[in-house]
């Protein structure tokens, strides 16, 4: 083998190792611009008129926060069966152990909570906890990750300031939802999918 | 211009996947992240991962969370510097 042959070995290799590095961040990339669809199809094309009530509205958010789970937990099986490694890896476990803390408090405290300005109270909680949430993986994460966290905290702070002057209602918060959990989610998961490649 | 002039610490194959897979992310590596996606067992890593520790290239962290404790790589300056250096160097190979 000469010096040609054996350079272009090495770079096949350092190719190779970048690519997979950066399947999480091409997993976490689709998931997001998923989690943007859903939140834009839920406030566009369900009839809230005839859905206005609390209990429903909470639900259905639940319903589309379950749906983005299965589609990236799909897309971590599919990863461990194309690299042939263990779907429940280290990483993994590290990233539940951080993340599932306050995921956990914020749908809890949307499935006991029931009082008549509900909706709003609970886009604020959501948007905190899951900033939270993701903020937990800053030590191990891609730091985009941790910066879109940071941004839903701001944000769940700033509607702690309006919160309590009355606008709550099923179309604040559906805008609410929309802006964070729509919005934020377009916004990270297009800069992934743009840059994070690219860099790598 | 030839191999013999590259570093030789990152040349070694098993190396060249370490410091590849620290080079491709900002953020740090858990041990066993590292162990799992190079294939190999943990006397191998480690022996590896020491001598690029030894010649500064990478830093180790240990944390103490929940569960047991994770030892986290990341590459120094001086790491980034030395796998820049070799990817220019293989590039040059390239154009002869």
């Amino acid at each position: 083998m000469d010096d040609r042959e054996r350079a272009e070995e090495n770079l096949a290799v350092i190719r190779s190792m970048m690519e997979r590095a950066t399947v999480y961040r091409m997993i976490s990339g689709p998931t997001a611009l998923f989690a943007a669809l859903v939140s834009v199809a839920l406030v566009f094309f369900i009839p809230w008129d005839l859905y206005d009530s609390r209990i429903e509205w909470k639900w259905m958010w639940y319903g589309a926060a379950g749906l983005v789970l299965v589609v990236n937990t799909l897309l971590v099986i599919r990863k461990a069966m194309v690299e042939k490694t263990a779907v429940f890896s280290p990483g993994l476990k590290m990233g539940l152990i951080a993340i599932l803390p306050a995921l956990i408090i914020g749908a809890v405290i949307g499935c006991f909570q029931f009082r008549a300005y509900d909706q709003v109270l609970l886009a604020w909680i959501w948007m905190l906890c899951y900033g939270t949430a993701l903020m937990a993986t800053g030590g191990f994460a891609p730091r985009s990750l941790w910066w879109l966290g940071l941004v839903f905290v701001i944000t769940g702070l700033y509607y702690f300031r309006i919160y309590p002057s009355g606008l709550a209602n099923t179309a604040k918060a559906n805008w609410m939802m929309l802006q964070a959990f729509g919005g934020y989610h377009l916004v990270y998961g297009g800069y992934v999918l743009l840059f994070e490649k690219d860099r790598s | 211009m030839d191999l013999s002039k590259l570093d030789k610490l990152i040349h070694e194959k098993a190396r060249l996947g370490i410091m590849s897979l620290l080079a491709s992310r900002a953020e740090r590596w858990a041990f066993q992240d590292l162990k799992n996606e190079l294939s190999m067992s943990d006397g191998n890593l480690i022996t590896h991962l020491r001598t690029l520790e030894k010649a500064e290239f990478v830093i180790p962290e240990k944390v103490q969370g929940v569960g047991r404790p994770h030892t986290f790589y990341e590459l120094s300056k001086e790491g980034r510097a030395a796998f820049e250096n070799y990817l220019t160097e293989l590039e040059n190979i390239l154009r002869r």
